[in-house]
């Protein structure tokens, strides 16, 4: 089971051959710098105006990589989520191109990298306060899913779980209270999602909520108010009904604590990753490394 | 106290908790002037009937009920009648409050009353019917065969609790309640399977307490042991359930007759919910479950 990013980078480089990244416009010095960070552990293919793109590549210092020439934006979030979709590439990486032409491309019906499962946003965060990674989703990409959209959020995030190891995760259905509320639309969705984890439907996961957090995160918070829960004080991987939730947690997390974090796009054909510009060099570097491990398994 | 597993053991259960004050409301009709009668005579209750006096002692003296063992309020008038009793009870003159020959409408409307009625802001007026069959061990709680068509969650947590309290007072003190749908899982689709998993919850964290609650459970889980083996589905109520609470009036109603008039069903019942619990049987009841339910009633008063 891997525990800090150190493992997890380590896992990432454990490859004899990095696996090919498809980067969709690579005209971006921020993308090139991690790139160049990562060359261990993924080999870029650059799709974008090479114009643009080669004198960044000096300055990153990127010492390998492939390159394709394509200007117009349409065409180079087709041609890189091509790459994936005919398994040139195993990866996805956006550079500079907009999020939503580059998600266009994934979702398109006939050309895309759907696999019929939701797209999900996972963050992964190591606390010096905590004794394992934690996972958090979805502060990225789904606004106020539904129960079955957080179903589905849930199945993504417990499959990512397996490959840092972790074969039975611990969820929290995160609300902020333990007890259900008709009037916490939260707290009745958390609810029902563990009863089907008891019921056996979810698979092998252990699923409890409504829970807050102190109690997910602290035996002591959990003995205290008299909550039984097999999550608390151990929880894997935090569940949340509204994007802003664990989008604020998980950047709260990032500046006002000492954190380390790194995140990625589960549910199409290949790991996506999406990079913010004000994430650190650090956080790039590992995002890249989430993503390339997911793949590590397969081709071992 | 030992767990009541027979009807029969309803009588001295209730004796044991001293004679109780049944108002009858227009107590006319030979069923219901010899199931108060019996009740009477078994030392259960003290019985004070609303109607015609004359109608009442005369109906009394043709069903071999001596008419001086009842007390009789003389109110001819129907409503009156069932005010009259319902005011009893409000005022605490009487402990349980039984139907006589006024339609169920009529008597419900009396408990209801905003003003004169029994029912207190925030509780819900409803049913529960304790069955025993041959083919179970233990007697079995339903809930709600007569009243609440189409129960919310939240009444569903109300009708939950009154069972609780009806089961404590049946001596089973953790009762295992079974929330009944047609298939164990939680399906969304479902909606009746989400209650019941909601329910289940909340006795998991504590907010309903006194019971062990499970659901969605269908009902051969609920009540077989073999199905429970035979389907694997891990549950601490399963194959040994104490209560059935129904998604709707119709799947419940339709089980409590199915019980009753196809596998040697006896039944007592009780209305919950009020400040008092109140006797309404209906028509079609034995005058045995008559008598038996205000046994249950008062063993609840």
């Amino acid at each position: 089971m891997l525990t800090s990013f150190e493992q997890v980078l380590n896992k990432a480089r454990e490859v004899n051959v990095p696996g090919k990244v498809a980067v969709a416009d690579a005209a971006s010095a921020e993308t090139l710098k991690a790139l160049a960070k990562a060359e261990d552990i993924v080999f870029p293919i650059l799709i974008g105006d090479k114009e643009k793109i080669l004198p960044l590549i000096e300055k990153a210092e990127l010492p390998r990589y492939e390159m394709i020439d394509e200007k117009e934006p349409g065409k180079i979030a087709a041609l890189s989520v091509s790459l994936v979709r005919d398994k040139e590439a195993e990866l996805l990486m956006k550079g500079k191109l907009s999020t939503g032409s580059l998600m266009k491309a994934v979702l398109d019906k006939e050309n895309g990298i759907r696999t019929g499962k939701l797209l999900s946003h996972i963050a992964v965060v190591e606390s010096p306060a905590y004794h394992k990674l934690m996972l958090f989703t979805d502060g990225g990409l789904n606004i106020r899913p539904t129960l079955d959209e957080k179903i589905s959020i849930l199945k993504n995030a417990v499959s990512y779980a397996r490959c840092l190891g972790i074969e039975t995760p611990k969820v929290c259905g995160l609300a902020a209270v333990e007890t259900v509320n008709p009037k916490m639309e939260e707290t009745m969705d958390a609810a029902l999602i563990s009863r089907m984890a008891e019921r056996g439907q979810l698979g092998n996961v252990i699923f409890d909520g409504p829970l807050a957090m102190d109690i997910a995160l602290s035996k002591r918070a959990a003995e205290i108010k008299g909550v039984k829960s097999p999550v608390a004080g151990d929880v894997d991987i935090f569940l949340a009904h509204d994007i802003v939730v664990i989008n604020a947690c998980v950047k709260a997390l990032i500046y006002l604590s000492n954190v380390k974090t790194g995140g990625v796009i589960l549910g199409a054909k290949s790991p996506i990753v999406l990079l913010s510009r004000s994430d650190s060099a650090e956080t790039k570097l590992n995002s890249i490394a989430l993503a390339a491990i997911m793949k590590t398994d397969k081709r071992r | 106290m030992e767990p009541v597993r027979h009807l029969e053991q309803l009588i001295n259960a209730a004796k044991s908790k001293g004679k109780k004050k049944l108002a009858v409301a227009y107590g006319q009709d030979p069923h219901t002037i010899e199931a108060v009668g019996r009740a009477v005579k078994e030392g259960i209750v003290d019985a004070y009937l609303t109607g015609d006096k004359e109608s009442i002692k005369k109906v009394a003296a043709e069903h071999n009920v001596d008419p001086s063992t009842l007390n009789i309020i003389n109110v001819p008038d129907e409503k009156k009648a069932i005010a009259e009793s319902v005011h009893m009870v409000r005022s605490g003159e009487a402990d349980i409050l039984m139907k006589g020959l006024c339609p169920s409408a009529n008597y419900m409307r009396g408990i209801l009353n905003k003003e004169k009625g029994l029912l207190p802001p925030k509780e819900v007026l409803s049913h529960i019917t304790v069955v025993e069959v041959p083919t179970y061990p233990k007697l079995l709680l339903l809930s709600d065969v007569a009243v609440i068509i189409k129960p919310t969650l939240e009444q569903k947590v109300k009708i939950v609790k009154y069972c609780i309290k009806v089961a404590h007072s049946l001596g089973i003190e953790l009762p295992k309640i079974a929330m009944l749908s047609a298939v164990e899982k939680v399906n969304p689709k479902m909606p009746s399977t989400l209650d019941c998993a909601l329910i289940s919850k909340m006795n998991q964290r504590g907010q309903i307490k006194g019971a062990i609650i499970d659901g969605p459970l269908a009902l051969d889980l609920a009540v077989s042991m073999e199905s429970v083996s035979i389907k694997k589905v891990k549950s601490e109520v399963a194959g040994d359930a104490d209560a059935l609470i129904f998604p709707c009036i119709e799947s419940a109603n339709a089980v409590y007759k199915a019980l009753v008039h196809l596998a040697k069903g006896r039944l007592a019942a009780v209305v919950t919910g009020a400040t008092a619990p109140c006797v309404l049987t209906s028509r079609a009841d034995t005058d045995e479950s008559k008598f038996l339910s205000i046994a249950l009633a008062a063993l609840n008063a």
